[in-house]
């Protein structure tokens, strides 16, 4: 690449036949995919409410509270070098993620009648998994202060 | 800048991997379970089903953080100004409504099968298995949609450190922390099938060695409400009806196959079993040989008290009527007095507390 800008897309040919190809399969796709579930799903009604609720809570729910989250901690750590923010808005986005997973098998910890399904300390699994996490991007912070600093002598 | 349409591009790429692979691998599974009339499944390698399951999972888990994160780029789109501009454009949004809510939901509920958590009114199986082709349809047309920018964007262009004034993200930290993120979801939860980080599987359902004999149990015979007859016989039905107690089973040759438990819910072990070989059963009755079998449990609830084994299976030598697990009498949470195990079949067809046997023609 020796220009500033994005390589351009070949103008029209191989590239607009492909496009109507994967397009043409994508609804033949979905046609199949509706249809199926129109015939086997025993009450087609009660499966849009959950197809809904998927993007709601996804859009406006989930979202919401990353960028509330995202902006809290950027604004914070806003006497540390920029790049070091990063990684601890990175530690912080691995931390979301676990927790997310954590919380949710936290409360379902053998609620199923089956001792070998869902049985671990998971509210102390995610404890210690946060520890590791803070404990990484510490680390990771540190030595990207460091390099920068070095670099920046040079 | 995450809002970059390289980034966009490049964990699109991903997701579309992802999903094709899990797309391939959920099919594999789903006519395991139930087979067209002219399919013919491979029963070598023993761990084909085990990779191929346990791929299925754990893509699918990765997925979920990837999933989230090229959404959250393309986010701010969602309030473009003014919302519709033309048909073309509503069918664009359309599309794209169909496409996050149809991959949000089928992820969701993927995640909770794995913990066996099902909170909607329909079959888990069916939706699932119909959701599939309208995630993948979207993401097609999705990508047809979008093909030019793709191409424009498929390689990095300069400059790669611009940053985006809002969050402070650059491309590059944006896509590690996104790297980062699925490597963490990976490690927490993949032990569950990939044992050697069974120790590490902090975040999933099941772990390694976890169950009677060390082994995890996927329906107990409390919840299939099993109660095993003093005086029980397997009993197999075709030309010549045949019966035998467990003291007859342990007089035929006993075999031992080194095989996975594979559960569609994403788990899976390896142990030694020992028992009898599903054809020299068949033989015992004078089954033809190349029949298929129908296998019937004790077990009086839940979809798995049946279930079928087509000649490819009944014929495998590594196909058994196990007696007993890593040397001891099979635990009634493993099926005692008799389970069917064989190669490369999801768990759910491993049937236990099996009793009648039936030759199909």
């Amino acid at each position: 690449m020796t220009t500033g800008s994005p390589r351009r897309a070949p103008a029209g040919g191989a590239t607009s036949k492909a496009r109507v190809l994967i397009g043409a399969v994508g609804v033949v796709s979905v046609i199949v995919g509706v249809a199926g579930m129109w015939r086997e799903v025993t009450l087609p009604a009660e499966l849009l409410p959950w197809l809904a609720g998927a993007v709601v809570a996804h859009d406006g729910v989930l979202v919401p509270l990353e960028l509330l989250l995202g902006a809290v901690v950027w604004r914070a750590s806003a006497v540390l070098p920029r790049r070091v923010r990063q990684v601890v808005m990175g530690g912080l986005m691995v931390a979301g993620m676990l927790t997310l997973l954590g919380v949710p098998l936290a409360l379902r910890r053998n609620v199923y009648p089956n001792p070998t399904v869902n049985h671990q300390d998971y509210a102390a699994n995610l404890g210690w998994l946060l520890l590791a996490t803070a404990v990484v991007t510490m680390l990771t912070a540190v030595v990207t202060a460091r390099y920068d600093r070095a670099a920046s002598k040079r | 800048m995450p809002h970059h349409p390289r980034v966009a591009t490049v964990i699109g790429r991903l997701l579309i991997a992802g999903f094709l692979l899990c797309l391939v691998t959920g099919l594999y599974s789903h006519y395991l379970q139930d087979p067209l009339p002219w399919q013919v499944f491979p029963t070598r390698p023993v761990w084909l089903y085990r990779v191929s399951h346990g791929l299925h999972v754990a893509t699918g888990t990765a997925l979920i953080p990837l999933l989230l994160a090229k959404l959250w780029t393309v986010y701010p789109r969602l309030f473009a100004w003014p919302p519709l501009t033309s048909l073309r454009h509503g069918l664009e949004r359309a599309s794209v409504a169909l496409l996050v809510s149809s991959a949000v939901l089928q992820l969701f509920m993927g995640l909770l099968n794995t913990w066996k958590w099902y909170p909607w009114p329909f079959s888990f199986r069916t939706v699932h298995f119909w959701l599939a082709w309208v995630v993948v349809g979207a993401l097609l047309i999705h990508v047809a949609v979008k093909l030019p920018l793709i191409v424009r964007y498929r390689r990095t262009g300069r400059p790669r450190r611009v940053r985006d004034p809002g969050t402070g993200w650059t491309r590059r930290g944006f896509l590690t922390a996104v790297g980062a993120t699925t490597a963490a979801v990976t490690v927490t939860t993949v032990g569950q099938a990939f044992t050697p980080l069974g120790p590490l599987a902090l975040l999933a359902p099941r772990q390694p060695g976890v169950g009677p004999q060390g082994l995890p149990v996927n329906r107990t015979a409390a919840q299939a409400a099993v109660t095993v007859p003093d005086d029980w016989r397997l009993e197999i039905v075709g030309a010549t009806p045949a019966s035998f107690d467990l003291a007859a089973l342990r007089a035929f040759p006993q075999h031992d196959a080194d095989l996975p438990i594979s559960c569609v819910e994403g788990w899976s072990q390896s142990a030694r079993w020992s028992g009898v070989r599903v054809r020299d059963l068949l033989d015992a009755a004078d089954a033809p040989p190349g029949a298929a079998l129908r296998v019937v449990s004790l077990q009086t609830r839940g979809s798995y008290a049946v279930s079928h084994m087509t000649p490819e299976f009944t014929r495998d030598p590594l196909s058994l009527l196990a007696l007993r697990l890593d040397g001891e009498v099979l635990h009634i949470e493993h099926g005692y007095p008799a389970r069917i195990i064989t190669a490369a079949r999801p768990g759910v067809l491993q049937t236990k507390w099996v009793y009648r046997l039936e030759v199909l023609p």
